[in-house]
């Protein structure tokens, strides 16, 4: 088998990582381990370091694929700090607030991988006119909803998955009243 | 005269085996580019600028504010071993910060993100760490515009931060389980939760002083409260499992327990000169002691082991000697500080 990371050696170290659930294979060989720093991983102490350099393995890889198909996507260029694809799987981080935007869309699979999850549901920031960013959407409580009640089956954790499987039934409930409703308001 | 403990001079919640709650959150301005893009002249106009606005607040009027052009080499290195700092802070050149009077709140600026804010709380209290912490944030954004989107939550300059950009971690101090080699099957196994465990000051597989940190990995998807019950769940059955350790290890080995602590106490507060390696060995296994009432000493409220843990790191005795000191004599400064700190047994 060949190494995931430089698709040119024999992939010597194979390991399974297990993010809330969600279990991910990995084969990379003895020389890009190193330079992923996952012999930090062996010793089961890792340090927040190798988690961000799994990101830019997992990136790199995919880089290679999408160089030998052209993929336009990799010319893209952060207009606000200049940040590159090139340079982005590299070194794994965020240039600026943009790039999020830039680079969200190619990385999100990545994301799921890494965190178990897309999309943030903790602390909301009220910007400095107070307003809250986010808006009544029901569509995106769906989304939120959904993957909650995947991670809580993958988790084995049916309990958790029946009330979310609930709370889905009913958010749809309510969205089609109020379409019905809005319905109505516009034929009146 | 001092006021208010500092969080290692405080004994809190579940003591025996927490040491302390910490609760870190990363957090990045609009305007600039996060620090790898950040240009030095960008860099301290986004120090100086956020700095000033901070300290003029009523909140912060107590707090102590740097600046690193004001600080030497030493006493960065001694704010990072009292945990003031963070080890990536002390590698920039441009960085400032404000602290708390007990220290237990830390501003940094120009961090691996623009700001981090970490609050301290001694034993078992992240729902106090997690309220500290929230409540600063909440202050800075009022006066400065925070880099922020719905899908994926406050943005940070590492993907493995977006999302709440915190970090909840647990110092404990495991000798009887890393003492049996039990911790690494834990490892694997708490990874399945989304956590990691890690040594704070050792290498190798046993961390130097038994001391470890577990936090979440995971930022992505779940609320604050989540990651914090599910961290403290695993914590608590962590501590449940060190206390069994160590009752098996007492009731077994009842003599050959009280005389390793006994001795340990002895070295530490008898000897001329000791290596860090030894010192910390030896205190991890006189806090053990001590919790587990083995042995007793006259020791005031603000007396913790760990307190002399952080004392006892070479930058610290450095500072107290006003100097900089080779090997030898920072082992001599050492056993001095020792010797001074440790109460008599009672």
């Amino acid at each position: 088998m060949l190494c995931e990371n430089c698709n040119k050696n024999d992939a010597t170290i194979h390991y399974t990582e297990i993010v809330n659930g969600g279990m991910s294979e990995h084969h990379i060989c003895s020389e890009c381990a190193k330079e992923l720093d996952l012999s930090y991983y062996s010793d089961g102490l890792s340090s927040e370091l190798p988690f961000a350099k799994l990101l830019t393995g997992l990136l790199a890889s995919k880089m290679l694929l999408q160089q030998e198909s052209n993929n336009p996507m990799t010319h893209v260029i952060c207009p606000k700090c200049g940040m590159n694809y090139d340079e982005f799987t590299k070194v794994g981080k965020f240039g600026c607030a943009e790039c999020y935007n830039v680079f969200g869309p190619l990385i999100e699979e990545h994301m799921k991988k890494l965190q178990g999850n897309s999309v943030h549901t903790g602390k909301k920031y009220k910007t400095l006119d107070n307003v809250t960013e986010e808006s009544d959407n029901p569509q995106k409580d769906l989304e939120i909803l959904n993957a909650k009640l995947k991670e809580a089956i993958n988790l084995e954790n049916y309990e958790e998955a029946a009330k979310f499987r609930d709370e889905i039934k009913k958010t749809k409930e309510i969205n089609e009243i109020k379409e019905i409703k809005e319905g109505n308001e516009t034929n009146e | 005269m001092r006021l208010m403990n500092r969080w290692f001079e405080a004994n809190g919640e579940n003591s025996d085996v927490v040491i302390s709650s910490k609760v870190r959150l990363a957090r990045n301005l609009t305007k600039y580019n996060f620090s790898h893009k950040l240009k030095n002249k960008d860099a301290k106009r986004m120090v100086d600028d956020t700095l000033s606005k901070f300290k003029e607040m009523v909140e912060f009027e107590n707090y102590h504010s740097y600046n690193f052009e004001d600080l030497d080499q030493l006493q960065k290195i001694a704010m990072l071993e009292r945990h003031v700092i963070s080890p990536f802070l002390i590698n920039q050149n441009t960085a400032a910060g404000l602290v708390s009077p007990d220290e237990n709140i830390s501003i940094m600026l120009n961090e691996e993100d623009h700001i981090r804010i970490q609050a301290f709380v001694a034993g078992s209290d992240m729902e106090t760490a997690y309220k500290n912490a929230d409540v600063i944030d909440d202050y800075l954004s009022n006066v400065v515009e925070y880099a922020y989107n719905s899908k994926y939550g406050y943005l940070t300059t590492c993907p493995s931060n977006v999302g709440t950009g915190m970090r909840a971690s647990y110092m404990l101090h495991l000798p009887a389980l890393s003492g049996t080699n039990k911790l690494n099957g834990l490892a694997s196994e708490i990874g399945r939760f989304g956590l990691t465990i890690r040594s704070i000051y050792g290498e190798g597989t046993r961390g130097l002083g038994d001391i470890y940190q577990i936090s979440n990995q995971v930022t992505l998807g779940f609320s604050e409260s989540e990651i914090i019950d599910n961290l403290s769940n695993i914590v608590y059955q962590i501590i449940q499992q060190e206390r069994t350790a160590r009752r098996q290890y007492i009731s077994r080995k009842r003599v050959s327990a009280e005389d390793v602590v006994y001795r340990s106490y002895g070295v530490l507060k008898y000897s001329r000169k000791i290596s860090i390696k030894d010192a910390m060995a030896l205190l991890s296994e006189l806090r053990m002691g001590l919790e587990q009432g083995l042995l007793k000493v006259a020791a005031n409220d603000s007396f913790t082991i760990y307190n002399i843990m952080i004392g006892i790191q070479p930058a610290n005795l450095q500072l107290i000697a006003e100097r900089a000191l080779t090997e030898e004599e920072i082992d001599i400064e050492r056993a001095k500080f020792i010797r001074e700190n440790l109460p008599f047994i009672q």
